[in-house]
C-alpha cells in the first residue's frame, strides 16, 4: 500500500516498485500456465482502478480502456491478491504519470492542429483517427517500458513530450499534417496542399454547375464543367446572332434606353426636370407600347394607379397627364425593370432601395406595397449575379431615369 | 457595368453597321459581349486579362467550336484539364488550381452574360 501513499513523480519509490514490479512479473511468467484466478483478480483490480486516476483530466476517461488494458496483460498470470495489490498500484500510478503527460501533450496538439484541421475540412475526421491513435500508441508504448522496468520513466516521458512539442510548430508552418503511413517530405506534402486545394476548388465549381452535385468523381465533374462552359460560351454566340437578327425593334428599344439615360435633365430631382422626366416616360411608354403589349391590369396596375393619385399633386404639377396613361407607363417602366432585372446588380439594387425609402416620404401607403414587390423582383433577379463588380455612379442614375 | 458596357456596345453596332450583313454583326455582338464581360470583371482575373488582351490586340476572338473528343468517356483528368484550358481565355498559363478558380469565376460571368442577352432579346421580341 505505500505506492498508493507515495506521490507518483518520487524517482526513488517508482525505482522500488519497478524492482518489485520486475520481479512479480518473472514470477507471474513462471506461473502463468497453471493459474486461472488471474483474470478475476484483475477485474476487481480494474473497478478499484477506475475511482483511481479520477484525479486527472478528463482526457483520461478514454484512456481508461488502455490502461486496465495493459494492466490486464500483464496480471494476467499472478498468482494472488494479496501480492498483486502493491506492484500493479504501483504501475497504475506510473502509468497515471505517463498519461497525464500524454494527455497534456494530446491536447497541445489539438491546439496547434485546429488551424489545420479547420483547413482541411474534409479530412477532418482521418485527423481525429489519426490522433487517437497515435495517442493509443504512446500509451501502448508507455505500457510497454512498464514492462520492460526502465527506472527513468518519467525522463523518458518527458523526452517524448518535448519530442511532440518539437513537433507541432514544424506542422503547424507548412499546415498540413501527415498521417500515419504517409510521406512527410516536403515534395509530398506540397503534393498534398495541392490536391486539397484543387478539391476545394472542385467543390466550389460543383455549386456552380447545375446538375453536377450528383457526379461523382473528378473526371466526371470535370467533363461536366467543359460541357456546360461550351453550353454557355454557344448560348452567348446564339445570342449574339439572335440579336443581329433583330436590329429594328432593337434600334428603338436601344434609342429609348439611351434617350433617357444621356439625358442630363433627369439626373437632378426638381419637379419640374421630374416633369419633364414624367414627359420623356411617356414617350418611352409611347415607344414600348409598341414592343410591349400593354399589360391589361393586374394588381401592380391598380397599385401603381392609386399610388399615382398620390404621386401626381407633388411630383407632376406641370404636365397634364392622364390618370391611367401614367399609371400604365409606370407600370410598363416597372415591367422593363423586370425584364432588365437581371442587367443591375447588387449595389442598384441597393441604390434603388435607398432611392424607395427616400421616396418614400412623398408616397405614403402604396408605396411600401410597391417597395415590396419590387424588393420580392429584385431579390429573384440578383441571387446569382452578387460577385461582379458594378459601378454604383451610373447605374442608379439610370434607375431614376427609369423611374 | 456589363449592362451598361453590353448596351452601349449593342448600340454602336446597331449605328454604324446596320449595313454590314448579320454574321458579321453577330460576331461583333459577341465580341461585344465578351469585351463588357471582361471589362466588368476588370484586371483582377486572369481570364478577363487575357480576353483584354485579346481584344486590345484586335485579334479575332476565336472560341472552339465543338470538341467531340472531349465526350468520349475514357479520356483522362489531365486531358479534360487541357480541353477546359482551351476553353477558358488565358488557360494555357495556368496551374490547375488556377485554371479551376478562373473557370468558375469565368462561368458566373458567363451565366451572368447570358442571361443579359437573353433579357435584351425578350425585351425586344415581346
Amino acid at each position: 500500500m505505500q505506492g498508493l501513499r507515495a506521490p507518483p513523480d518520487d524517482l526513488s519509490v517508482l525505482e522500488r516498485q519497478e524492482a518489485c514490479l520486475l520481479n512479480w512479473q518473472q514470477q507471474g511468467q513462471e506461473q502463468s500456465n497453471y493459474n486461472p484466478r488471474g483474470s478475476g483478480y484483475c477485474r476487481q483490480m480494474q473497478t478499484s482502478f477506475q475511482a483511481l486516476p479520477s484525479g486527472c483530466g478528463g482526457e483520461k476517461n478514454v484512456n481508461h480502456g488502455d490502461v486496465h488494458g495493459s494492466i490486464d496483460c500483464f496480471s494476467d498470470g499472478w498468482p494472488d491478491l494479496a501480492n498483486i495489490r502493491y506492484p500493479v498500484h504501483g504501475a497504475a500510478n506510473v502509468e497515471e504519470t505517463s498519461i497525464t503527460n500524454v494527455s497534456s501533450n494530446s491536447s497541445r496538439k489539438r491546439k496547434a492542429d485546429k488551424s489545420p484541421r479547420s483547413k482541411q475540412k474534409e479530412n477532418g475526421g482521418g485527423g481525429k483517427g489519426d490522433s487517437g491513435c497515435k495517442r493509443i500508441k504512446e500509451e501502448t508504448g508507455g505500457g510497454a517500458t512498464s514492462e520492460t522496468g526502465q527506472p527513468n520513466k518519467k525522463e523518458a516521458a518527458s523526452g517524448d513530450a518535448s519530442k511532440k512539442n518539437d513537433k507541432p510548430p514544424k506542422t503547424d508552418c507548412i499546415h498540413v499534417r501527415a498521417r500515419r503511413g504517409q510521406a512527410t517530405d516536403s515534395h509530398s506534402l506540397a503534393e498534398r496542399v495541392r490536391r486539397e486545394r484543387i478539391s476545394q476548388r472542385m467543390k466550389y465549381l460543383q455549386d456552380l454547375v447545375p446538375g453536377c452535385s450528383k457526379i461523382t468523381g473528378k473526371a466526371g465533374m470535370l467533363d461536366e464543367i467543359i460541357n456546360y462552359v461550351q453550353s454557355l460560351q454557344r448560348q452567348v454566340e446564339f445570342l449574339s446572332m439572335k440579336l443581329a437578327t433583330a436590329s429594328p425593334l432593337m434600334d428603338i428599344n436601344i434609342d429609348s434606353i439611351f434617350g433617357r439615360e444621356i439625358n442630363p435633365s433627369c439626373k437632378s430631382g426638381s419637379t419640374a426636370m421630374i416633369g419633364m422626366s414624367s414627359e420623356l416616360l411617356d414617350q418611352s411608354y409611347l415607344r414600348f407600347d409598341t414592343l410591349q403589349h400593354p399589360h391589361p391590369c393586374s394588381g401592380l396596375d391598380t397599385f401603381m394607379d392609386s399610388s399615382d393619385l398620390v404621386l401626381r399633386p407633388n411630383v407632376n404639377p406641370p404636365v397634364a397627364v392622364p390618370d391611367a396613361s401614367f399609371g400604365s407607363s409606370f407600370d410598363v417602366i416597372l415591367r422593363l425593370n423586370m425584364s432588365m432585372g437581371v442587367l443591375f446588380g447588387v449595389q442598384t439594387c441597393k441604390a434603388c432601395m435607398a432611392w424607395i425609402s427616400s421616396k418614400e416620404e412623398g408616397q405614403p401607403s402604396p408605396s411600401n406595397h410597391w417597395k415590396v414587390k419590387a424588393l420580392i423582383l429584385y431579390q429573384e433577379h440578383y441571387d446569382a449575379s452578387d460577385d461582379n463588380k458594378r459601378s454604383g455612379s451610373v447605374l442608379p442614375n439610370n434607375l431614376k431615369m427609369e423611374m | 457595368m456589363m449592362a451598361c458596357h453590353f448596351l452601349r456596345a449593342l448600340f454602336r453596332i446597331q449605328q454604324t453597321s446596320t449595313s454590314s450583313s448579320s454574321s458579321g454583326r453577330s460576331r461583333r455582338i459577341r465580341r461585344a459581349a465578351y469585351a463588357s464581360m471582361a471589362y466588368s470583371a476588370g484586371t483582377r482575373r486572369a481570364w478577363s486579362r487575357a480576353l483584354l488582351r485579346k481584344l486590345r490586340s484586335r485579334a479575332r476572338l476565336r472560341f472552339p467550336r465543338r470538341l467531340s473528343r472531349a465526350a468520349t468517356p475514357q479520356r483522362r483528368d489531365m486531358d479534360q484539364a487541357q480541353v477546359l484550358r482551351k476553353l477558358v481565355p488565358g488557360g494555357p498559363s495556368m496551374d490547375d488550381c488556377k485554371l479551376l478558380e478562373e473557370t468558375a469565376d469565368y462561368i458566373r460571368c458567363l451565366t451572368t452574360q447570358v442571361r443579359l442577352m437573353q433579357t435584351v432579346m425578350d425585351s425586344i421580341s415581346s
